[in-house]
């Protein structure tokens, strides 16, 4: 388990396309987090820290795609197969991927969300707004972003081993996060559930932010961090079987 | 031009990165003879790769029927068939990476997924294309080297072996394709394997390539190694190869040495074999 760690470590290090996005979503996370907490009218009865700081979901979103992408990538670029080669057992391939894509999940979910709250907190203070926050949960949101980011890189290597077509795995993805979930919460009745139990109230819920809407109701912190990892372990089970079964022809 | 240098085996018998022990044998010279190698314990005990009754359908479309062949330690042996035969299939069955629906693909003694060092037994180049297109060359062989628990310093030696010292830097997507093919060899020597499986190695190679190729290939067999090459280049594959496999529509329709396919047909060449074989002159316009 060491080499393939360290040949996964190897693998994320020497690949752009990571970096590139997680520049791309640092940015993003700063000019959001920072024009919001800057100019935004907050309203009564929202903590704007907790507004502001849900921007740096994007983190999870990213963290998700680069989970996904780690596994897909193999398959597209057919390195699958000298890498199945080295080594047969094609679980502990997966498990090494697994836990160095999240535990980069970690450390950027750390970075970005810290990073969130050291614009937000001071620019708010500037403009005589209270955050609405205390400063342990500050710390909750910050630690909440970190464990986030890694679920969410773990969820990305399963569903990323199931559908191993790139542009297939990217296109779900988004496509759940940023139109089914949003849609499916407007219905009647059902969409309370789609709003606590999907991907983005999980995440919301887990890094301490507000939801979307901001009126949805939301799991405590740690119930929506078990529920999300509960999810990554079902889809990297199911990941995992498929990728014993099935032949590598790429 | 030379075949690569040979410092693989050490005064005491034993090669490099190998972990067999036996040193009984001493240092004999190595032949193209099976078990010359005393740091081969398999290649005394049998075949480097035995296929047996090979089946695979994907489908209703039935890739691979019937093959059975048998490659021999110290020998290349040449796996032909027209497109479309079961080639790949088989070789991707032989490797553990397609999984049959009947017969057996056994590699140095033991199906491919119960090799103990798979990467030190078995090199394979299936697919030039086999590289991240943003990872160098060297990064490429790194990170393989780094799983198969090798040093990563002979990622540079394998590149100078292969004639890729100088792009060593290079992103693998800006390679041609020659270049992906010595990058795919590189890759395939990487655990001084003491089999190789290589899938059309020679596509896309210039005729300094080619008879680089040629060389490097000879030089592994005199030291004992097992060679299986697929190819369609029937002029080069008659210059190299010692044994001869010919599939058709998924089933082996002949095994034998080279030498002997010639001499059962004085006057012919093993193009002409091989289309008499694989009946491509059939049913062409007269």
């Amino acid at each position: 388990m060491t080499r393939l760690l360290h040949a996964e470590t190897l693998r994320l290090a020497t690949t752009r396309s990571y970096w590139l996005l997680a520049a791309g979503a640092v940015a993003l996370i700063a000019g959001g987090t920072g024009a919001t907490a800057a100019a935004t009218s907050f309203t009564a009865g929202t903590s704007p820290a907790r507004a502001t700081l849900a921007i740096a979901g994007l983190a999870q979103t990213v963290a998700l795609l680069a989970g996904a992408l780690s596994v897909t990538g193999e398959f597209r670029h057919k390195t699958i197969t000298p890498a199945v080669l080295i080594t047969p057992r094609r679980t502990p391939l997966l498990v090494a991927k697994l836990i160095t894509m999240a535990a980069a999940g970690l450390a950027f979910g750390l970075a970005a969300t810290g990073m969130a709250t050291a614009i937000t907190l001071p620019l708010l203070a500037a403009r005589h707004i209270p955050a609405g926050i205390s400063g342990t949960q500050a710390a909750a949101i910050i630690a909440g972003g970190g464990v986030a980011t890694a679920l969410s890189a773990a969820l990305g290597v399963g569903v990323g081993a199931i559908i191993r077509n790139q542009v297939g795995a990217i296109v779900t993805v988004l496509a759940l996060l940023y139109v089914a979930e949003p849609l499916l919460g407007f219905i009647p009745h059902a969409g309370v559930a789609v709003q606590k139990y999907g991907l983005g109230g999980l995440a919301a819920a887990a890094t301490h932010t507000t939801g979307f809407p901001g009126t949805a109701q939301l799991l405590g912190q740690g119930m929506a961090v078990l529920v999300l990892a509960g999810y990554a372990v079902a889809v990297l089970l199911a990941g995992a079987a498929l990728l014993r079964h099935r032949d590598i022809t790429a | 031009m030379a075949g690569w240098p040979t410092p693989r085996r050490a005064p005491d018998g034993h090669a490099g990165g190998m972990t067999a022990t036996t040193s009984t044998e001493g240092n004999r010279p190595a032949g193209r003879t099976a078990g010359a190698a005393p740091h081969r314990p398999t290649a005394a005990a049998g075949p480097a790769i035995q296929v047996a009754g090979l089946r695979r359908k994907f489908g209703r479309v039935t890739a691979v029927d019937d093959v059975s062949f048998t490659v021999s330690y110290g020998r290349i042996t040449g796996f032909l068939g027209p497109n479309g035969a079961g080639k790949t299939t088989t070789l991707r069955m032989i490797l553990g990476l397609i999984r049959p629906d009947a017969g057996t693909a056994v590699i140095a003694g033991e199906p491919y997924a119960n090799l103990a060092s798979p990467a030190r037994t078995v090199g394979a180049l299936l697919d030039a294309a086999a590289a991240h297109p943003g990872r160098s060359g060297r990064d490429h062989l790194r990170v393989l080297a780094a799983q198969a628990g090798i040093p990563g310093r002979r990622a540079g030696q394998l590149l100078e072996r292969v004639g890729l010292a100088h792009a060593a830097q290079q992103r693998a997507g800006r390679y041609s394709l020659g270049m992906r093919q010595r990058l795919g060899l590189a890759a395939a020597l990487l655990g001084d394997p003491e089999i190789l499986v290589l899938d059309e190695p020679g596509n896309g190679l210039d005729p300094q390539g080619i008879r680089w190729l040629r060389d490097l290939l000879r030089s592994l067999t005199a030291e004992g190694r097992a060679v299986l090459v697929s190819s369609h280049l029937l002029a080069e594959v008659a210059q190299t190869v010692d044994d001869v496999v010919v599939i058709s529509r998924g089933r082996t329709i002949t095994r034998a040495p080279l030498d002997e396919l010639l001499a059962a047909r004085p006057g012919s060449t093993l193009e002409d074999i091989y289309l008499e074989l694989t009946g491509t002159t059939e049913g062409e316009p007269s």
